[in-house]
């Protein structure tokens, strides 16, 4: 006998089966005990996580994130102009430190095909995503996800406030969709501004060449960017 | 604001509309079990599967305009609920500083066990090996229970092509792990 499979038993407990598709889904669950044991075991998970709390870091998410679709679907009908206009704020928004809070996420969200970067902040009390505005310091755990727009390569780049530029990784994972660079950095003690980037190419490039994209060569990259101001005084909140 | 729709039912149309007046905790208290879920089932880790569970909800509402036209939000979730847990597996598996001590508890000789951690690895190194649609693949197919058909319908692809995919990788387990045979 072929068992239902998971996302069947999910879409079955969700309303979305329909016609032919629940009725065969409701004999299988009569005739099978090893199905109709995983269902319960669902509609089990499903009660006991109804009894839990919201998360706080799932509530600041509806605080924070701004929809992507939107954003540039609403910006569409001006494009021509305010794109022009607006090229060079897109490319890098600042994390701010002077107080002023914007409900978004501490992300670049740049026009075409160059790399979206958001930031997350892992603290003891958690990991969640770092709101525009919100001040950084040494020894913050900084997350980058990023989402490639189609880049083959993907390189992960930063430049401390000295100037001084590294490259982490030639080769981070690329994909479809946000994905997670595969580690996290510590923000170290160095004054100034902490300036990040994702660079996407349609070959892997050189660390020397990273370094160029980085600086403005193009070398066929393309350069997602954030810069993360680390608050006065230097030390985590 | 201008739509771009292949094809949407009137469930569809109405589920959308209803959709619309959901906040970020009421989509969370609707899907979060099943993401969460899906999380701890993948990742079998529970910081993981909360930090999965973060990311998957924010790409939820980021890309809230997309979910609301699903003909079934459960597919779209659980597409990319796997999706976001297998590139944590990947990234957990480039950086084992950070691995967290998952060595199951089995029972049995010590040879038996040891033989049988190595083997496990093994095999988690070799589905990581594979590209993301293999290993897609291999989830949906393997842990889930999906026909090869149905594995194509989630990955966009025929179901003969996930039937070859399976078999390249299955005849590469052979090779390396002759006691998974058949397993």
């Amino acid at each position: 006998m072929s068992h239902l499979n998971t996302l069947v038993l999910h879409q079955l407990r969700y309303g979305e089966l329909r016609g032919d598709a629940l009725l065969r889904a409701n004999e299988h669950l009569a005739a099978c005990e090893t199905c109709s044991s995983r269902l319960r075991a669902q509609e089990a998970e499903r009660a006991a996580f109804v009894a839990a709390p919201v998360p706080d870091a799932i509530r600041a998410i509806g605080a924070t994130a701004a929809p992507v679709r939107s954003w540039w679907r609403d910006w569409l009908p001006l494009a021509g102009a305010l794109l022009a206009a607006a090229s060079l704020s897109l490319v890098v928004r600042e994390v701010r430190t002077d107080g002023v809070t914007s409900p978004e996420v501490a992300t670049a969200r740049p026009k075409g095909e160059l790399p979206a970067v958001e930031v997350w902040v892992k603290r003891p009390e958690g990991t969640r995503p770092l709101r525009e505005g919100e001040p950084v310091g040494s020894g913050d755990r900084i997350q980058l996800v990023y989402d490639p727009h189609g880049a083959s390569a993907i390189a992960l780049a930063g430049r401390d406030g000295s100037g001084r530029i590294e490259v982490y990784t030639t080769n981070a994972p690329t994909g479809i969709g946000l994905v997670r660079a595969p580690f996290a950095l510590t923000l170290d003690d160095t004054p100034g501004s902490q300036e990040l980037f994702v660079v996407g190419s349609d070959r892997a490039l050189s660390e020397d060449e990273v370094k160029e994209a980085v600086a403005g060569a193009v070398h066929g990259a393309r350069v997602g960017h954030v810069v993360l101001r680390k608050r006065e005084g230097g030390g985590r909140r | 604001m201008v739509l771009t729709r292949t094809s949407r039912s009137a469930t569809a149309d109405a589920r959308a509309s209803r959709m619309e007046s959901l906040d970020i905790e009421a989509l969370y208290r609707r899907y979060g079990d099943l993401v969460q879920g899906r999380c701890r089932s993948l990742l079998r880790s529970e910081q993981d599967a909360a930090e999965a569970t973060q990311e998957v909800f924010l790409r939820l509402w980021r890309y809230r305009d997309s979910f609301r036209g699903e003909a079934s939000p459960t597919t779209w979730l659980f597409k990319i609920t796997t999706s976001t847990c297998l590139n944590r597996l990947r990234t957990r598996r480039r950086h084992p500083e950070e691995l967290v001590d998952e060595t199951p508890q089995l029972a049995g000789p010590r040879d038996a066990l040891v033989s049988e951690i190595e083997a496990r690895q093994l095999l988690n190194l070799l589905v990581e090996e594979e590209d993301e649609r293999t290993r897609a693949a291999l989830v949906y197919h393997h842990i889930d229970g999906m026909t090869h058909d149905e594995v194509g319908e989630m990955l966009g692809i025929s179901g003969a092509a996930v039937r070859k995919r399976i078999a390249v990788f299955r005849e590469k387990v052979r090779g390396r792990l002759p006691g998974l045979e058949g397993s």
